[in-house]
């Protein structure tokens, strides 16, 4: 989720040249009651979602709606003009005949859903366009980024620091704003 | 089935096994619908344990480690395939009564349909039945072969072999089970056709294998066994699961829609006879219920695949719906309205116990989880 600050919260990121030392940090932060903001790396890590405690993700709720939006537009658009607006009598078949209206209900509900699910990923994640967001160097390619999130008030930088030294961390930032 | 099933179990089992034993020795006298029972069990159980072979050779073939854990389930289901050949076998004793083709000649306006007759002839039907069990029992057994000897020696060479032979399997598969599933079950109507019937089929094996998998291992979880199997394997399964029963509804809409739309005599007298109002519709519509509506309501949620009674609840329908689904294959063509009878649930018994009995011998042929597999820590990493 992106975080444009009013200067309540300090992020610390460190960058880690492999997945394992990105796990065992974001585990020990989370041991030493650090907040963790959030993990940014090259492909899917096995057991990060465990390691840094995300919450289930409410994209699954998204992708539910604009499934189910897709589903009723398919059958009332269908429903609407072959039975009502322009009925025509296609192969002696009954104007309103279900088993036709599947397939266009079905590819329009996996349409809404992808749909929604990107655009709603990227407005979340501010990978839309014009968005002021900074990105992360090298976080695509090999570098492994884990942020850490402390309020204002009891900042306190070498808690941070010393996780991350401790497993191997080649470069660490601060910054109040990610 | 040494130590896996305690001894009441193993009581109630030969129990089954003996009314099974009553069902074939009984029907075979007794029961006009003794083929057709037998058919659907034999092709029911077959299926799982094919679907048991798909489901390793798919995950050799893409170098997948997370199954190791629980590799050797689906490779004990595989040792059912050579029981289940014999059975099949000896549907050609009965295949007078089940295959019409065996005695008439088709013919359309007087004009002699040759490749139709050719095609559905006695010993070319024995040859080809042959032939597709020879693949399917000789593959699986050399895919199980490598993996105990890998286990034994450790040399990688096993794990590349097995990949190989888990390429040439599924290639094998997918031609043999379409053949299978049009001589043994579609020609029971000689003069309908469908050319999706072979992928509706493989859609059945996948979801029904899947689900006897999943069902096997929690059941053996239960009992102290398989301890790598953690929730990340569950929810995989229970994925997998949601996944093929959404699969086989998109090729049972494929299929039925198809000839809803061309209307085509010889093709909708098919669904004619499955959707007739003495009875039939509310079996047809329960077979969509069983095998999709249902799991996919019940495994929509990420939370409840980890759910072992929840997976139980959603595996059993599933079983319960692909053999109701392979019922409706068989029987509308015979009887104009559906029945369950003595023979048909000795027949389930019997089978049922046969292939538990086969099962736990082929589990207990070597060690439960492999040891020197390279992808055991993968798969132990992920069971925690």
């Amino acid at each position: 989720m992106r975080s444009t600050n009013t200067a309540h919260e300090r992020f610390t990121a460190a960058y880690f040249d492999n997945e394992d030392d990105l796990v065992a940090s974001a585990a020990e932060a989370r041991l030493r009651g650090l907040e963790i903001y959030d993990a940014f790396t090259p492909f899917p890590v096995h057991g990060l979602d465990d390691a840094v405690g995300i919450k289930p993700s409410r994209l699954t709720w998204v992708a539910f709606c604009g499934g189910l939006l897709g589903l009723l537009t398919a059958i009332g658009l269908q429903v609407w003009t072959s039975a009502y607006a322009w009925a025509l009598n296609i192969g002696g078949k009954p104007f309103n005949s279900v088993p036709l209206w599947v397939p266009v209900a079905f590819e329009l509900t996996v349409l809404f859903a992808g749909l929604s699910a990107i655009g709603a990923l990227f407005i979340i994640s501010g990978l839309h366009p014009f968005s002021k967001r900074k990105s992360l160097e090298g976080v695509n390619d090999g570098n492994f980024v884990l942020v850490l999130k402390q309020p204002d008030g009891s900042y306190d930088s070498d808690r941070a620091r010393s996780i991350f030294n401790e497993n191997g961390a080649f470069r660490i930032e601060e910054g109040l704003e990610f | 089935m040494n130590g896996f099933l305690k001894q009441n179990e193993k009581n109630i089992l030969y129990a089954m096994a003996a009314i099974g034993v009553a069902g074939i020795v009984g029907g075979f006298l007794l029961s006009p619908r003794f083929w057709q029972s037998f058919l659907h069990n034999s092709y029911f159980f077959m299926t799982i344990a094919l679907g048991g072979a798909v489901f390793v050779a798919v995950n050799h073939v893409a170098n997948a480690g997370w199954h190791t854990t629980f590799r050797r389930v689906p490779e004990a289901m595989t040792t059912y395939i050579w029981v289940g050949a014999i059975t099949i076998l000896a549907i050609y004793l009965g295949k007078e009564t089940l295959y019409e083709w065996t005695y008439t000649s088709y013919s359309h306006h007087g004009h002699e349909l040759t490749f139709k007759n050719t095609y559905l002839d006695s010993a070319f039907f024995l040859i080809r039945m042959l032939v597709i069990l020879a693949c399917w029992c000789g593959l699986t057994f050399l895919l199980r072969r490598e993996s105990f000897k890998q286990d034994a020696t450790g040399d990688i060479v096993h794990t590349s072999r097995s990949k190989t032979w888990s390429a040439l399997f599924l290639v094998v598969f997918g031609i043999t089970f379409t053949f299978a599933s049009f001589d043994w079950i579609m020609s029971i109507e000689p003069m309908f056709f469908s050319t999706i019937y072979g992928f509706y089929h493989i859609a059945g094996v996948l979801l029904s294998g899947t689900a006897a998998i999943t069902l096997l291992t929690i059941l053996l979880k239960r009992r102290g066994y398989l301890e790598g199997v953690g929730d990340k394997q569950m929810h995989a399964l229970g994925k997998l699961v949601l996944g093929f029963a959404t699969f086989w509804a998109y090729i049972w809409v494929c299929q039925y829609l198809l000839i809803y739309y061309a209307n085509i005599p010889e093709e909708t007298i098919h669904y004619v006879k499955r959707t007739s109002p003495n009875g039939w519709w509310q079996v047809f519509i329960l077979a969509l219920f069983l095998n999709w509506i249902v799991p996919f309501l019940m495994l929509l949620r990420k939370k409840v695949k980890m759910y072992e009674n929840w997976m139980l609840a959603a595996c059993g329908i599933v079983l319960i719906g692909h053999w109701v689904d392979i019922y409706i294959q068989i029987f509308p063509t015979f009887y104009p309205t559906p029945m369950i009878g003595f023979v048909d649930i000795a027949l389930l018994l019997g089978f049922s116990a046969l292939f538990i009995f086969v099962f736990t011998k082929g589990l207990s042929a070597d060690a439960l989880v492999p040891r020197n597999d390279p992808y055991l820590s993968e798969a132990e990493w992920q069971g925690h």
